[in-house]
């Protein structure tokens, strides 16, 4: 996690343990159990889905809320926030 | 008659003294709104292609908006224009403070400078009167002693702009500068003000700003503002540097000359946070009305770094050009940088760049102590840095060999040293990392909004139809991130804009007045023989080799894909960048379209047979 998203957590990685082929709820579910700082900043309550602004970068490819992946063994995902003004 | 505008521009020939009033037709201003928009057209109107940008035919503007001095929140903006000195094309800068609305309050929406005076002079407006006075009392001075000097001659009332030693040296990288902080720093116009003499321009004045309807633009004032408030709350607590830290590590802000990874390169980023660039505080202050006073004056530095009591806090692009982007997380040593920058009279975010450039030098042995008067220039090294900042603005030893940008400092330092020249179009780039944002058409920053924007290198103007909205912002005279952000975008710009000038307009065709004006920067530069698709940009800008860790790693940025998409939206052409002849006639250019597309390159098609 960096910038805003570990600001918010403390943390800068965390393990979670994933099936093949996991998609972002996934990711949302585990995340959700091992940080309880994310949902409401980052995680939208209630929802599997990220806050505006909020995205994840996976092998060098954006994926913004409203999109969807499949995790493979390997994978290097990072939690963090686009821009910030100034 | 439209309101919103006092409907006088000065035009001062600076080699001859003489000085001239133009009352513009109503529909020049409907036209151009104000700001850039009005200095584009003037400059392309009245000077030639090619013109020597520090020599006497280019054309120097200060230009307000029809909303600076006006109800609207943030309505406190003046845009400064030239030919740039440091890309060779359009140049433009644009800073806050009173002395947009002083302007107006004298009598003028904008005045433009031609020629070169024979001695230093400032131009002092008086209420309805202009008059160039000798201002060699004040060369060779800083920027704190030539406004104190001119307040004590003029009064608390009288508002200043200047530029201090590094414009009067010609420093490509010079800013103008009010209020002893606040900066219209960007594309060299410090120089330009210096190639011409002109050392300060002082205006003061009474006369109030017509407005159309005063009931409603009041009303919608209070309204804005009450949207506002929670924003207001941390950005007047911390101004625009309050994430200086989380920026560092998030990808936001570059990190050693844009080659590092800040959790890899600097981990302990917690000298860059909010805190540490309010601990000095004395007190906080704003624009000319303005609810959200972003600003703050520091006590004297009293520590390492004895910068004077009323440096400005700084400002997240200073933090982030002389902090992370130079290794660099302690703050009073940014603190004393910004000082001597804003005395001086240059651009912070030119300068951060350029020092890191000469970090990455020195570390890669390309110079070494011998060329740099023995301050050794390594990562992180704070004192160096300010050292060397200090020889820069003053023009001394090696720093002579860096005040004029990274580009030319590469040329004269040779040895390969362009390959760590981060530049676009020969601009150093604003603090934010575009491949942060990724392909973000709507948004910015973007890689194409750095290489193709006409002042290259800039993080707030935008490129393509996104531009259009920062280009009326800019023109009607209105703070960016107060006004702009998010909230007025919808309701507020267009209602605020009927309220003040009278003119019933839609949305649409305010941004079509943006669209018009980024036209107008655009061609000027056509008219240089300028084409954005071939400006540099250094590749660590688009991750070309991308990063292999930290949260940008694997990302590189398709920039040619990105402006193909924006040209075609914006009808230029995709090779030669040109307009199409429709799009000019749409925007009512019919001048442009007939010098751009004249007959014989009219497309024609081949009778059959």
């Amino acid at each position: 996690m960096y910038g805003l998203p570990q600001e918010i957590t403390t943390l800068r990685e965390v393990e979670i343990e994933l099936e093949e082929g996991a998609g972002m709820s996934d990711v949302f579910a585990a995340m959700k159990e091992k940080i309880p700082a994310l949902p409401g900043p980052v995680i939208r309550t209630g929802e599997n889905r990220l806050e505006q602004f909020y995205k994840f970068n996976i092998n060098g490819n954006f994926y913004y809320d409203g999109m969807d992946f499949q995790l493979h063994s390997g994978d290097r995902i990072a939690l963090l926030v686009p821009v910030t003004g100034g | 008659m439209l309101y919103g505008y006092m409907g006088k521009l000065l035009f001062v020939n600076l080699s001859t003294g003489e000085i001239t009033e133009e009352t513009p037709d109503d529909s020049f201003y409907r036209d151009y709104i104000g700001g850039y928009g009005v200095g584009a057209r003037i400059l392309y109107d009245r000077q030639k292609g090619g013109v020597d940008p520090l020599g006497p035919e280019n054309i120097f503007g200060l230009v307000t908006g029809p909303l600076t001095g006006s109800p609207a929140v943030g309505g406190a903006r003046y845009q400064a224009m030239a030919k740039s000195p440091l890309t060779g094309g359009w140049g433009d800068a644009n800073s806050g403070g009173h002395f947009g609305p002083t302007l107006k309050f004298a009598g003028y929406d904008g005045v433009f400078f031609s020629g070169i005076s024979e001695k230093p002079v400032y131009l002092f407006l008086d209420d309805g009167k202009a008059e160039l006075r000798d201002a060699s009392h004040l060369w060779g001075k800083d920027i704190y002693f030539t406004e104190d000097t001119l307040r004590d001659e003029h009064g608390a009332a009288a508002k200043v702009v200047s530029i201090g030693p590094a414009g009067e040296k010609l420093s490509l990288v010079a800013g103008i500068i009010t209020h002893k902080g606040d900066a219209a720093a960007r594309s060299g116009l410090g120089a330009v003000m210096g190639s011409k003499k002109l050392k300060a321009v002082v205006a003061r004045g009474n006369r109030k700003v017509p407005i159309a309807d005063m009931e409603t633009a009041n009303r919608l004032r209070k309204e804005h503002i009450e949207d506002l408030k929670e924003f207001m709350v941390h950005f007047h607590e911390y101004g625009t540097g309050s994430h200086g830290d989380m920026s560092a590590h998030s990808g936001d802000t570059p990190v050693n000359n844009w080659g590092g990874i800040g959790v890899i390169d600097i981990p302990d980023v917690s000298g860059l946070n909010k805190d540490h660039v309010i601990a000095n505080l004395d007190r906080r202050f704003g624009c000319w009305r303005c609810p959200a006073a972003c600003k703050a004056r520091l006590k004297a530095g009293t520590g390492e770094y004895k910068y004077p009591a009323g440096t400005h806090r700084l400002e997240y692009e200073t933090i982030g050009a002389f902090g992370a982007n130079c290794g660099n997380t302690n703050v009073e040593s940014i603190n004393m940088a910004n000082y001597l920058c804003n005395a001086y009279g240059m651009d912070t975010i030119s300068a951060g760049t350029i020092i890191s450039f000469a970090m990455e030098c020195y570390e890669n042995g390309i110079i070494t102590r011998a060329d740099t008067d023995g301050i050794e220039l390594n990562w992180g090294n704070h004192k160096a840095l300010v050292a060397m900042v200090e020889k820069m603005v003053k023009r001394e030893g090696f720093g002579d060999v860096l005040a004029d940008g990274v580009k030319l400092a590469a040329e004269r330092i040779g040895k390969g040293a362009e390959q760590f020249a981060v530049h676009a179009g020969g601009q150093e780039l604003g603090m934010h990392d575009p491949k942060v944002a990724g392909h973000q058409f709507a948004g910015m920053p973007s890689a194409a909004m750095y290489w193709m924007n006409s002042t290259p290198g800039r993080h707030t103007q935008a490129f393509g139809r996104p531009s259009f909205i920062t280009h009326l912002n800019n023109a009607m005279g209105t703070c960016m991130i107060i006004f702009l952000w998010p909230s007025a975008r919808g309701p507020y710009v267009q209602r605020m804009m009927t309220a003040v000038t009278g003119l019933d307009r839609s949305m649409e065709e305010l941004l079509r007045a943006g669209e018009r004006i980024g036209c107008m920067r655009h061609v000027f530069n056509l008219r240089e023989g300028l084409n954005p698709l071939e400006h540099y940009i250094h590749p660590r800008v688009y991750g070309e080799p991308p990063q292999e860790d930290g949260p940008l790693a694997g990302v590189t940025m398709d920039i040619k894909e990105e402006a193909w998409w924006h040209l075609g939206a914006l009808d230029w052409d995709r090779v030669t960048t040109i307009p199409s002849r429709d799009k000019l006639l749409e925007l009512g250019l019919n001048d442009i379209a007939e010098e751009l597309w004249p007959p014989e390159k009219m497309p024609r098609m081949e009778p059959p047979g």
